[in-house]
Order: structure tokens, then sequence, then C-alpha cells
């Protein structure tokens, strides 16, 4: 058998959700104008193609309501693992490292390696904020995405409201209504519930080669091990 | 980058449709000042066919001679907004729900005014 060309190979793992975030994208934008044109059906609204449903504020909001939980996930599991432990998980720091670590254990400043980023070995602000580069990126997604959220989703929801002879609101009165909360509680729920299972079950399962599950062969109470 | 190239993407989606505004307006004044002036052959034709069915009086005579029963208040539109094909255009006292179907602005609903709780209570409504 033919091995893959190495960018592929090397590059695998983004390669293949991205692939797949892709073909459920495409999925989701089906199911969705279904379900809109159905629910336009019941209130006399004007249908959309598949087309006008791709630029829509309703498969808009759906996207961002789904992006924004996720980057929050991250966020706060990049964060939270600074300082929290969880004794015999895989997802988990070894107790005597809670906190953020010296800089030698960091290989920052005079620490850091030839090939280590330009950024770690300079020092100063630069390192500071790279130090940091993770959690940031992750927290101005889950912004970006939860604005997105708020303007699709009262776009969407102010839509309904005209189609059933009610008032549109503001963009404070959406970030403050049911229909916001709920769209965004629904997706944190599952969200910190995944990382909650993962956190505890790694400490007793196993997955061979999976760099997020211990070896096998380790014991329960090994905290941090990647196989 | 895909995630920032997205997130711009759901933003512009979710604003609303500022160009159809005009439209709107004009499609509500329009039917405001032909139940001025007595026409109601006009009006009726800038109604949804739902909402000119829901004429009150409709189904013992035509929609043209029921809708000279609905009274609007004012010519001149207040405020309007449009949120993807829905629209509402407030004249005078009363309220206009309007819907985008195939390009064109027809009245859903006229006569509106306000409740305490829920929709609009509205003489015509598709």
């Amino acid at each position: 058998m033919s091995r893959p060309p190495r960018f592929l190979r090397d590059n695998g793992l983004t390669l293949t959700f991205l692939a797949l975030l892709l073909a459920a994208l495409f999925g989701q934008s089906f199911a969705g104008v279904e379900v809109y044109n159905a629910q336009q059906l019941v209130d006399g609204g004007q249908q959309l193609s598949w087309a006008a449903y791709l630029v829509s504020s309703d498969f808009a909001v759906n996207v961002a309501e789904n992006w924004q939980s996720e980057y929050l996930q991250f966020a706060l599991y990049i964060l939270a693992t600074v300082w929290l432990i969880q004794r015999g998980s895989s997802e988990s720091k070894e107790p005597d490292s809670i906190g953020t670590e010296s800089d030698a254990e960091q290989q920052v400043g005079r620490h850091a390696s030839a090939d280590s980023p330009r950024w770690a070995r300079v020092g100063g602000w630069r390192t500071a904020v790279y130090s940091q580069s993770l959690g940031l990126v992750m927290g101005f997604f889950f912004i970006g995405s939860l604005l997105a959220q708020s303007i699709a989703g009262r776009a969407a929801y102010n839509h309904e409201q005209l189609l059933q002879q009610e008032d549109p609101v503001s963009w404070l009165g959406y970030a403050a209504s049911a229909d916001f909360w709920n769209r965004t509680l629904q997706n944190w729920q599952s969200e910190l519930l995944a990382v909650a299972s993962m956190a505890a079950f790694s400490i007793y399962l196993r997955q061979r080669g999976s760099p997020e599950s211990k070896p096998v062969g380790a014991s329960h109470d090994a905290t941090g091990q990647s196989g | 980058m895909l995630a920032l190239a997205g997130s711009v993407a759901l933003l512009l989606a979710g604003c609303s449709a500022g160009p159809h505004r005009s439209g709107a307006q004009a499609a509500a004044q329009s039917f405001v000042a032909a139940l001025e002036r007595g026409d109601g052959a006009a009006a009726c034709r800038l109604l949804l066919p739902k909402a000119a069915e829901a004429v009150p009086g409709a189904t013992d005579a035509s929609c043209a001679e029921a809708i000279k029963s609905v009274s609007e208040n004012g010519t001149s539109a207040s405020s309007v907004q449009v949120w993807g094909s829905a629209a509402q255009v407030r004249i005078g006292s009363d309220v206009l729900f309007l819907q985008r179907v195939s390009g064109r602005w027809l009245v859903d609903a006229a006569g509106c005014k306000p409740q305490p709780v829920g929709p609009y209570s509205c003489q015509v409504s598709g």
C-alpha cells in the first residue's frame, strides 16, 4: 500500500476534521432549509431556496450558536486545566504542576531552545502574550461567535415575531430573551458535559494509541499520562 | 482563519435588510392611501391572498367592497422595520405587517393595535 503524501500524513488530524466540518455544515444546510420552510408554511411566511437559506439569519444563528459553545468549551478547558486537576485523568496535569509553572518548565526566555518559537525566546510583553495566546484566541472566537449568534439570532427571531404580528426586539432585548438563552445554555450544557465526561472517563477507560488516553496498562492513579 | 471568515459571514447574514425598507414603506403607504380614497380594489391588490380572504365581510361581498370598512389613521410612516421577508410599518396610530413575496411587498395584516400580551389585534389579518 502506497504511503499518503507527507503533507496529508502530517496534517491528517486537522484536515480530516475540517472535511467532516464541511460535510456536517453541508448536511445541516439541507436539513435546516427543510425545517425552516415547513415552519414558514405554518406561519404563512415565504419559503426559501437552499441557496437563499445559506445566507439567511436562520442558518447563521444555527451555526453560530454551536460555534460559540465549542470555543467556550476549549477556552474554559484550556484555562481551567492550568489551575484545576483531576487525579487519574489523562486530561489533567499532575498535582505538583498546578499553576503556570516555572520558566524552565515552560522553556521561555533564557530557558528556550534554538527551535523555540521566537516570541517564547524574546521575553517581555511578547512572551507574556504568546504564553496566553491559545486561551486568548479561543476566547476571541468565543466572543466573536457569541456576538454573531446574538446578531443573527435577533434577525431570525424578529422575522418570526413579524410573521406572528408581534413587535421586533432590540439587540439588548434579544440578548436578554429566552430565545437567546435557551439556544446558548442548551449548547453550553452539552459542551461542559463532554469535558466532565472526558476528564472522568479517562481515569478508568483506555483507547490504545490515542494521545487522549493513558497507556492501556497505566494505573488508574496515574495522572497526565498520554498513550 | 476559517473561523474568522465564518464569523464575519455569520454577522453579515444576520444583519437586517436595509434596501427593502423603502419597498415595504411604499407598499404600506400605497395601501393606506387606497383606503383613504375609497379604492377598495387597489387596496385588495396590495393584500396577501390569505389576508384578502380574511377581510371582515369578504365571505359575503368582494374584498374590494368589504375592505372599505377597514380604517387606517394617517398616511405617513413613522417607523419601518424589515427583518428578512417580513416588515412592520407604523402609520399614524396604526401598525401594518407586510411580507415580501416574489419580490413584492404585500400587506399581511392591517389596522393593528397592540395588546397587553401577545400578538397585535388586527382588523385584517392573514
